[in-house]
This record gives structure tokens, sequence and C-alpha cells, in this order.
């Protein structure tokens, strides 16, 4: 019953809101300067501005970790989006392009499997102008359910 | 044999990477194809759980990638990395990752690395594909034929 009211009650800006504040407690993510665009129940988009004091290598390219934590916190946004807190138990990463210090990145997640213990998620990071950089795919290990958020809504 | 000359070398290059030096990774030993580097969890490299944020490990092992081709005098960008991330550190503990190169070629190298505690627990077991895109040429030509550091002034 309390799931069903609790369902009634989150749309997507409701449930973005829970998910910020809850990341706003994500010390990393916010040394990165991650922003969270739009949450729906299985789905998240998030951005990184690429900064040229922090998120590059001496060529001014995104390095590769800023990327990885951009894709690694979508996911574990996205996995707040269903309900649940969770691990990373497995981060695979193709990287196809990069962008430059002046450029943003968008990475956009959803949920591909919500079983038991884990969480199978696609994380796909583009640039400004929509070009492909990098595909993941990453199983989350459940800890625990978030007392806010519903598994479906 | 590890050469703390090459050491210091190797992190005078990597200290110019702005988000290398954000995650105070340390360069800790360098043979030909086999790298140590280390970073302590401070307060900005969290998570909302207290621990180390996956995007940092990702980073560390990442970085460990990219200096293990180094030592063959390759410049190289990641291609794919997989990563499966077994235990984690809390706020002030240390993360080290330990790579090493299992193929060696013309365009590109595959490195295999392990990060661990101080004590020894395995925190990451990470497979990267490298891509090579140039040569740098301060580092072409460390070694002998016996593997071992050349005498350098």
């Amino acid at each position: 019953m309390a799931d069903v009211v609790a369902e009634k009650k989150m749309d997507k800006e409701k449930c973005r809101e829970i998910i910020r504040e809850i990341f706003s407690h994500n010390k990393f993510v916010l040394a990165c300067h991650i922003v969270i665009d739009e949450t729906l129940c299985g789905s998240a988009k998030l951005h990184m501005p690429i900064e040229g004091d922090l998120h590059v290598n001496p060529r001014g390219m995104a390095h590769g970790g800023a990327l990885s934590t951009l894709a690694n916190t979508a996911v574990g946004v996205t996995c707040c989006t269903v309900g649940v807190r969770t691990v990373t138990l497995n981060f695979n990463s193709n990287f196809i392009a990069n962008l430059r210090a002046g450029d943003t990145a968008y990475a956009e997640a959803r949920v591909l499997h919500r079983g038991h213990k884990t969480v199978v998620l696609g994380c796909e990071i583009y640039d400004q102008t929509r070009r492909l950089l990098t595909k993941s795919l990453v199983t989350m290990y459940i800890t625990g359910d978030d007392d806010k958020i519903p598994h479906e809504w | 044999m590890n050469n703390t000359v090459y050491v210091e070398k190797f992190q005078a290059v990597y200290d110019t990477n702005p988000f290398v030096r954000l995650l105070g990774i340390t360069i800790d030993e360098i043979e030909r194809g086999k790298v140590l580097n280390h970073l302590v969890v401070r307060d900005d490299l969290i998570n909302m759980d207290g621990r180390m944020h996956g995007g940092v490990l990702i980073t560390l092992v990442d970085n460990a990638c990219g200096v293990c081709c180094r030592t063959y005098g390759d410049i190289a960008v990641t291609q794919s990395i997989t990563t499966n991330l077994i235990h984690n550190i809390p706020l002030g503990n240390t993360a080290f990752a330990r790579a090493m190169m299992l193929h060696h070629g013309r365009t590109t190298d595959i490195v295999q690395v392990t990060a661990y505690t101080a004590e020894r627990k395995t925190l990451c077991e990470t497979i990267a594909t490298m891509f090579v895109v140039g040569k740098d040429e301060r580092f072409a030509d460390l070694w002998d034929e016996n593997g071992e550091a050349r005498k350098i002034g």
C-alpha cells in the first residue's frame, strides 16, 4: 500500500530532487562538477563540463578516468531511480572519441536488467554535438532499498 | 629492477596531468612493462558512503595502464577497459595499483592491473586495451637487452 501511495506521488522532478540531495553528499561527484539533469524511472541524464585545470591530460583532452567517473556516477544515479542503493561490481567501457577543455560531456544511462541482487545498465557519453564518446556496460550490486524512491513509478 | 631515477622522470611527466594531480596519484615503481602507483583516499575522493568513488579507482588503474605503455616509450590512450570491483576502502586508506604489460604491439598494448589495499586485499582486477597514438622519445630507450635500466646521468 505504501508503495502505491509513493508511486502516485513520485514524478521525475521530485525524483531528481531526492537524488540530487543524495548525491550532494558524494564528494568526488561534487569535485568533478557533475550535474544531474533528468531522472525517470530506470534512466538518467547527467553532464560534466570539461575544465582545463581539472578533467584533462596535458594535451587538453578529457582523461579516461574523468569520463569513467561520469559514467560510473550516471549508473549509480540510475539505480537510485528504481529505488535501490548500489555499489559497482563490473565496469566495462569502450572509448571511441574524446573531447577537450571547454566542451561538455553528456551521460545517458538506463537499466537493462533489474534482478534481485544485481542491476545491469548501459551508459553512453556524448559531447555537445551528439558525437558518441564512450559506451559502457555496468553491473551494479544492490546493497539495499532507498526509503524515498519506489522500485516502479 | 625498479629504478628510482626513472620513477622521478615519470612522476615529473604525470605531475603535469591535471586529473592525475587532482587524485594525488603517485608512481612508486617503474620497470619495463611493470608499474606500481598509489593514491590516498582523501575527503574529496569519497562517495556518500564515505568510501572511495568507483571512478577514483578506475582512474588509478587507467593511469597505471598509461604509465605501463610509456615504459616502452608508447603514448597510448585507453580504447577499452574492463574492471571487476571486489572490495572498497574508506577515507584515509591507500589504494595501490600494479600494472603489467600482457601484450606490447605496434598499434595496441594490452595491460593487466590488480589494485589492492595496504593489507594486500584485492580492490579490483582490470584488463585494458590501449591504443598507441605516438612515441615519447624521452622514454624510448630506457632498457638494455636484458630489460635492465640503462645507466643515466
